[in-house]
């Protein structure tokens, strides 16, 4: 019989309980898509390359495990408090204390297996659409990926234990709780009583938070002037506290002292709103604060991720200006290693041009000197002469440059950038060379940080350092990684690596660099997808939890003489207005960061693309957020509607 | 006297078909403004259901019911609403008071929804707050108040708009025999001093003799009515024993 009763209940629930059954298959989804990523023969083939994409996997799938866990506790808390006046009234019709944990562990466990089905069904898609993502990332073609055997164990095994888990805690609570506490009405919640204080303490916490910002900037900024940028993670830290305690405060202040304003308070249903609204930030502060936290952090990762992918773009065209370069230390054994490698070339892509260029150096650090530890390690100035300078550029597509008894400083390092070199002249050939300007903007020609382009007369018989060429090649190349190996076993010094070899070879740098992206976006996406769908079921529950006494409230507006559209608009204020609240600021910060990441492009040299690429990116990641937040919002709201708006005939 | 309400041959049915259930079997009758009328009756004899579609709240399934000499029966939606908010006020068993407003705040809540000007409902409050004797109750909430207080604010809130009729379902039904006593004076003063209309659904004798006519109910339809006229409450409350002996209902005498 009571498997009966259970099995009607869900029935029941599924209609009912929809963001219920939505979030429980949403976390498994999300649990089973990132456990196939982590046993995924494609990116297993990627983690070769670096071990930070193995780490990240596996961190995933523990917060993953984690949030889940939060959120089918807080569901399943969720149902309990929906029916304990229910299972109060079944014990009262005497049915035992054994009898109701029997049939709601019947309930919970159809409902969770269902969600499990209904999850990994979702997975399946949810896996496909991030492998096409990474496929994109990576630029290979995409292909319908195969699942793993092993993600799917491991998506049923720990869904399994959670169920177990927060199925124990509520069987718990029922075997504890009083009928009395199961029949009596939840407690009303109460406006806050002391608004002008939490309103001083939000000014308090909202100043301290735009001063912990600034600082915060101005330490990142530091940072990438070389500067002592030890105080940073702290500065990180307390940012995240101030977005915390400002949500906190805010939210206890708001609707009090709106509250305050009589003419809004006496406007229509205004009163009722900002009272329903006041007790539901007081009580609720603490989550609203913790869920704006977590959505600005999630906002944050993700504008970081997708930067991550800008730069990587931006250092392969930077790094590898070039479809190939070779440079070579100016030696007996140059020539020979420079034929075998331009050979090597060849087997894989005919050569359309290729630019020989060579740094000079006299031995002297005139001009290295003037910078803090190439002083001390005594770092010989090397030179670049003006032609092959231009050469060079024309060939990747930038301006050429002049110089008139000039030197210019070219460098990727933002530090040496900054360094004052406008008293520092130079005497070549019994010339004097003035400083023209110093830039990080141009692309790294040569494996030096630091090196001077000046007129060609200038470099007459000085001797040649090092010598380099960049080749254009015909076609793409159909094995990179095999080519790089073999050009990296030519250049026999001890430092030789893969990625520290001589030649550099563009779709290698490409390949390694989409790698790195592809990975850190979609762990990121993947956390901060959790993060807002987390944030948006856990308001939406809120909202639901509390629709019996909402109903009861606007039956009573309803007899006062409140239409249905005022109903609902005043519905629509309450929800939007508590939704709201935990969303605005992470919304608004995209703006901030978007600036921020523009800054960051600017002193990593890639001033065209700067704050224009980035509001770019902040703005896509916006959207989704909103869409998201729009799709629950809109689900929540119609399930409100329905349930709590009185219209025409008598409200219960 | 003008005639306030009038209802003409109201029916209503519940359910179709087999199912097909009767609440009100054709239901006329009319009340004077000023006027304070009780409805009383057995359990399922229609009482309530007759308040609730004088209310606007349930429509008839046929008739008419005229208020002003509007008839309600034909009105829209939100014309209805309109009409609720402005011309009738509410007083039930369970005081509906919002939880969640202070005292003052649900007092006032039907001149906010009349979009009445800040100044000209403090004053009203002030006025129905003092003559109904809750004016030290105001700031608090529903909650830290009496059974019999919160009964005085729901009164407040049904007088403030001062509506053309004021219904009241059960009025006493959740308070005790001294509170009822003093709110059933209450609807006396509304009545005589304030010139309210008054249509009281009670199962109470006791309150029904305090009404200046009394409405039996059976069956959906008035099986009788009484008329205090000239006498003192306590020969009123005797008819009224006297009448529902013969009704032969299970009214609940107190």
């Amino acid at each position: 019989m009571l498997a009966k009763l259970a099995l009607r209940n869900v029935k029941r629930q599924i209609k009912n309980y929809l963001i219920y059954f939505v979030t429980v298959t949403l976390s498994v989804a999300l649990l089973f898509a990132v456990n196939n990523l982590s046993y995924s023969d494609q990116i297993r083939q990627q983690a070769e390359q670096s071990t930070d994409i193995n780490f990240m996997f596996n961190l995933v799938t523990v917060l993953s495990c984690f949030v889940t866990a939060l959120v089918l506790s807080y569901v399943t808390g969720f149902m309990l408090k929906l029916r304990k006046k229910e299972f109060g009234m079944y014990l009262t019709l005497g049915l035992t204390r054994q009898n109701i944990r029997i049939l709601f562990t019947c309930e919970t466990w159809i409902m969770s297996l269902l969600a499990l089905l209904t999850g990994i069904g979702a997975g399946l898609i949810i896996y496909q659409f991030f492998m096409a993502l990474f496929s994109n990332f990576m630029e290979v073609p995409f292909t319908i990926s195969a699942y793993s055997a092993k993600g799917l164990l491991l998506t049923v095994v720990i869904s399994i234990v959670l169920f177990g888990i927060s199925n124990l805690m509520s069987l718990r609570y029922l075997k504890r709780v009083t009928i009395t506490e199961l029949l009596r009405e939840e407690t009303v919640e109460k406006s806050e009583k002391r608004p002008v204080l939490w309103c001083v303490l939000s000014v308090v916490t909202v100043f301290c938070l735009v001063g912990s910002l600034v600082i915060t900037y101005q330490s990142m900024m530091a940072v990438f002037h070389n500067q002592d940028g030890a105080e940073l993670m702290l500065w990180l830290a307390v940012d995240l506290l101030m977005i915390f305690l400002s949500h906190v405060t805010l939210s206890r202040a708001i609707a009090g002292i709106l509250l305050k304003n009589r003419q809004l308070k006496n406007r229509g249903t205004n009163v009722f709103i900002l009272r329903g609204l006041s007790g539901k930030m007081t009580m609720n502060s603490l989550l609203i604060g913790a869920l704006a936290t977590l959505l600005v952090f999630a906002v944050t990762m993700s504008n970081i991720s997708f930067g991550e992918k800008i730069y990587a773009d931006c250092t392969v065209e930077k790094e590898c200006p070039y479809d190939a370069l070779a440079m070579f230390v100016a030696s007996e054994k140059q020539e020979r290693y420079m034929e075998e490698g331009r050979k090597c070339i060849e087997r894989y892509s005919p050569i359309v041009s290729e630019i020989d260029y060579q740094l000079y150096s006299a031995g002297k650090t005139t001009l290295c000197s003037n910078i803090m530890g190439y002083r001390e390690m005594e770092w010989t100035d090397k030179f670049m002469p003006l032609s092959r300078f231009n050469a060079l550029l024309s060939g990747c597509g930038y301006e050429t440059i002049t110089l008139e008894d000039e030197y210019l400083v070219v460098t990727n390092v933002q530090g040496i950038c900054d360094v004052d070199f406008s008293n520092k002249a130079i005497e070549l050939n019994g010339k004097i060379y003035s400083w023209a300007r110093s830039s990080t903007s141009y692309p790294e020609f040569v494996a030096q940080m630091l090196y001077f382009v000046v007129p060609d007369e200038a470099l007459e018989n000085m001797p040649v350092s090092d010598r380099c060429v960049a080749y254009t090649l015909k076609n793409k190349l159909p094995d990179v990684s095999k080519m790089v190996e073999e050009l990296t076993n030519i250049d026999k010094t001890e430092y030789a690596t893969e990625e520290y070899c001589v030649f550099r070879v563009r779709e290698y740098f490409r390949m390694y660099y989409n790698a790195m992206a592809g990975t850190l976006i979609i762990g990121t996406l993947y956390v901060a997808t959790v993060f807002v769908c987390l944030a948006l079921a856990v308001l939406s529950l809120k909202i639901l939890c509390t629709l019996e006494d909402e109903r009861r409230r606007f039956a009573i507006l309803y007899r006062l003489g409140t239409d249905e559209k005022t109903q609902k608009i005043t519905l629509l204020k309450q929800i939007s207005a508590f939704f709201l609240m935990p969303f605005a600021f992470p919304i608004i910060m995209t703006i901030p960061l978007g600036i921020t990441l523009g800054k960051v492009y600017e002193f990593w040299g890639f001033a065209g693309l700067s704050g224009q690429k980035a509001m770019e990116t902040a703005g896509i990641i916006t959207l989704v957020i909103v869409g998201v937040y729009t799709l629950y919002f809109f689900i929540t709201f119609r399930i409100a509607c329905n349930y709590v708006v009185c219209h025409g005939s008598e409200p219960s | 006297m003008n005639t306030l309400l009038e209802t003409k041959n109201i029916t209503k049915f519940y359910g179709s078909g087999e199912t097909i259930s009767k609440a009100l079997s054709g239901v006329s009758f009319s009340m004077e403004k000023g006027e304070f009328t009780a409805v009383m009756g057995a359990s399922g004899s229609g009482k309530s259901t007759l308040l609730n579609v004088i209310a606007t709240i349930d429509r008839p399934s046929s008739g008419s019911i005229l208020i002003e000499g509007r008839n309600i029966a034909e009105m829209r939606e939100k014309e209805l609403a309109v009409f609720r908010r402005d011309r009738l006020g509410f007083i039930f068993q369970e005081y509906n008071l919002l939880d969640t407003l202070t005292i003052a705040e649900n007092i006032t809540l039907p001149l906010n929804l009349q979009k009445r000007p800040v100044r000209e409902t403090m004053e009203l409050l002030h006025k129905v707050a003092a003559s109904l004797e809750i004016t030290d109750e105001l700031s608090k909430f529903p909650r830290q108040l009496s059974g019999g207080q919160r009964q005085r604010a729901a009164c407040a809130r049904a007088l403030i708009t001062q509506p053309a009729l004021i219904l009241a379902d059960e009025p006493t039904g959740a308070l005790d025999s001294a509170n009822s006593k003093s709110l059933m004076q209450m609807f006396e003063v509304m009545n005589e001093r304030l010139g309210s209309t008054i249509l009281m659904v009670t199962h109470d004798a006791v309150m029904g003799s305090y009404a200046s006519r009394v409405l039996f109910f059976k069956d959906g339809i008035i099986w009788n009515e009484l008329h205090r006229g000239n006498r003192e409450r306590q020969a009123m409350y005797h008819e009224i024993l006297n009448t529902m002996a013969v009704l032969g209902g299970e009214a609940h005498v107190s």
